[in-house]
């Protein structure tokens, strides 16, 4: 049996000496949206280029449909790509920029095609148009018509909401899904932004460094994080030093003992770095067990929300989310305790701080 | 106190600004007017102020009865003209293109070398080349001059289609090839396009240099083919002649006609 979808497999790759894919391993089901997620510089524009075949890796394969790529030069690997900023040809109107993967057709059928997507894209007034007249919007739609027009087994976009400004990236961002639910084409994206990559895409490959830190749903990834970066990425993460006192238990640089409801596999005096997310802590005006003694800092208001900033005696400072309805204000300064969900907390090796 | 230094740094912005733009623009423009005043005398003599307006000095240049060897001259300069043009053109913008997209470090080590006939005076250039055909047992020739004419000018559009193809995104190269595109169909349909317009600005720098060019013509050009500055050359120096005028006249025409074509031309395919 063949595999459909598109599977890379171990590429790595360097510039100029520096390595900057390690091993990058995973897969696009066919018909879906992955996005690739990370900072800037983790590799994932370089993974995006590899796959396009505008850059040849160093090892590894790229696999589309059963067929390894690798070796196939860009101009017939049949992939459509949405640039960064676009990349329009600005001395062609709209129609002859998505005209231009067509010359192999005669003019009935790809003048048939053009009107197609143009209709598809929603931009049928503005075929003969030159795109520097056309708003950021409609030339991210004109980039995504010119590389549906060669029908490509698989579409890539580069940061295609980031030269767009907030209001209207939502708004398209609900277009794309919308038109991949019509066109079903098996789509890698890559962003920096964990919520467009939420939005967009029904898998996320979190990368760092070069490396692919996890693979999942935006649920796996946001409720299991693999890993601290992770964690910290996707949503705020608060970060408390501690160390693994028993089987379920961690007790926190300042003494608090939290009682874990499930056995951890650390072992006994080692040191971890337990995480939080805001929503999954609570607050307390008085001292309950497992509850962390913290000074309040500030609320502030976030819809029905409060996000509570307060700092534990050694320093570390904490972010609560709870209900506003019916909460507490207590004042600048006085003494608080979080109670954090402890089913809910996560456990990694403690990151070296420079000693 | 300050509303004096406030005037006065105002004052002196004026006089620096405009009062100096205005001194360049005479010292650019008086002399354009001066000869094509002249151009018009009705005297029998280049002179000024003229005495009266006819259009004697163009008739008589215009006739090839009176003025056989300045059109020959006119021809044999514009035939050198347009194919240092041809040849500057078919070395120079693939030669920036290529640099363009070169390794920055190489880019940056050969860009200087390329551009030092810019700075390098033409008098010694082409004294340096005759010494050098002579060696080759080679003389001054059509092809000599238009070699020389090449060598020296080609800076002027490596200048402004290096600029260009610096400018252009990298990705509309590869949008184009990730569309199916060959090198060539990319080269012709998307990476031309964004450097035509230095190739044309080029073209007319290196065209109106090439035209007006003295030294390289004089030291390497066939002495029984006369070229039209030197010829202009000739003739101040037998009689002041007024023909003189009228050719500066239709060579300054002609260059004003070129660029406003240009700039049409070059603004509609950049937007």
């Amino acid at each position: 049996m063949t595999q459909t979808g598109l599977q890379i497999r171990n590429v790595d790759h360097s510039y100029d000496g520096k390595q900057v894919l390690h091993g990058v391993n995973f897969e696009v089901p066919d018909g879906r949206v992955v996005a690739l997620l990370g900072p800037s510089g983790c590799g994932k524009s370089t993974i995006l280029r590899a796959i396009a075949g505008l850059i040849t890796p160093d090892r590894g394969q790229i696999l589309l449909n059963g067929r390894d790529l690798t070796s196939v030069p860009v101009r017939n690997r049949g992939l459509g790509m949405v640039f960064q900023n676009f990349a329009l040809f600005s001395h062609m109107t709209v129609a002859e920029n998505v005209a231009y993967g067509l010359a192999h057709l005669p003019k009935p059928e790809r003048r048939a095609r053009v009107a197609r997507l143009l209709d598809l894209v929603r931009l049928t007034p503005f075929a003969s148009r030159f795109p520097p007249s056309l708003s950021g919007g409609q030339q991210q739609r004109v980039a995504v018509a010119r590389a549906l027009a060669t029908d490509p087994a698989a579409l890539l976009m580069d940061e295609p909401f980031g030269a767009l400004d907030r209001a209207l990236r939502a708004e398209l961002q609900a277009e794309l899904v919308r038109m991949q639910d019509d066109v079903g084409i098996t789509t890698v994206m890559v962003t920096h932004d964990q919520e467009e990559a939420q939005a967009v895409a029904g898998q996320l490959v979190v990368m760092n460094e070069g490396r692919v830190e996890q693979v999942g749903t935006p649920e796996e990834i946001y409720d299991r994080p693999a890993s601290l970066f992770v964690n910290g990425f996707i949503g705020h993460a608060n970060r408390i030093t501690a160390t693994a006192t028993g089987p379920g238990t961690v007790t926190t640089q300042e003494g608090t003992e939290i009682a874990l409801n499930r056995a951890v596999n650390f072992t006994q005096g080692s040191r971890v770095t337990v995480t939080s997310r805001p929503e999954n802590l609570a607050l307390s005006a008085t001292a309950v067990p497992g509850a962390m003694e913290a000074r309040f800092d500030r609320a502030t208001v976030m819809g029905q929300f409060l996000s509570v900033d307060a700092t534990l005696a050694d320093g570390t400072a904490l972010k609560a989310q709870i209900l506003r309805d019916g909460a507490a204000r207590p004042s600048r300064g006085d003494a608080i305790w979080l109670v954090p969900d402890a089913s809910r907390l996560h456990l990694f090796p403690a990151i070296q701080t420079g000693a | 106190m300050a509303e004096f230094r406030n005037r006065l740094s105002t004052l002196l912005y004026w006089i620096f600004v405009w009062g100096g733009g205005l001194a360049v623009l005479i010292y650019m423009i008086g002399p354009i007017i001066l000869a094509l005043v002249m151009s018009f005398n009705a005297g029998s003599t280049l002179a000024f102020p003229p005495k009266g307006f006819s259009l004697r000095w163009y008739q008589m240049l215009l006739d090839p009865a009176e003025s056989g060897p300045i059109h020959t001259a006119a021809w044999n300069s514009i035939e050198v003209a347009l194919s240092t043009v041809v040849l500057v053109t078919l070395i120079t913008a693939p030669a920036a293109w290529a640099l363009a997209r070169a390794n920055r470090r190489f880019a940056g080590s050969v860009e200087p070398v390329l551009l030092a006939p810019l700075v390098l005076p033409s008098l010694v250039y082409a004294l340096a080349a005759l010494l050098a055909l002579s060696l080759l047992g080679l003389g001054p020739s059509f092809i000599a001059v238009l070699i020389g004419h090449a060598a020296v000018f080609a800076p002027l559009m490596f200048r402004t289609v290096l600029g260009l193809a610096q400018r252009m995104n990298p990705a509309l190269e590869e949008a184009s090839a990730t569309l199916g595109a060959s090198r060539g169909r990319t080269f012709l349909k998307v990476s031309l396009p964004g450097i035509l317009p230095g190739i044309l600005a080029g073209a007319f720098l290196v065209f109106m240099q090439s035209l007006d060019n003295v030294s390289v013509t004089l030291f390497l050009g066939d002495p029984g083919r006369t070229m039209l500055p030197l010829r202009l050359f000739a003739m101040l120096e037998e009689s002041l002649d007024g023909r003189v005028a009228a050719v500066s006249g239709l060579l300054i025409l002609a260059a004003a006609l070129l660029l406003v074509t240009l700039q049409r031309f070059g603004g509609r395919s950049s937007s």
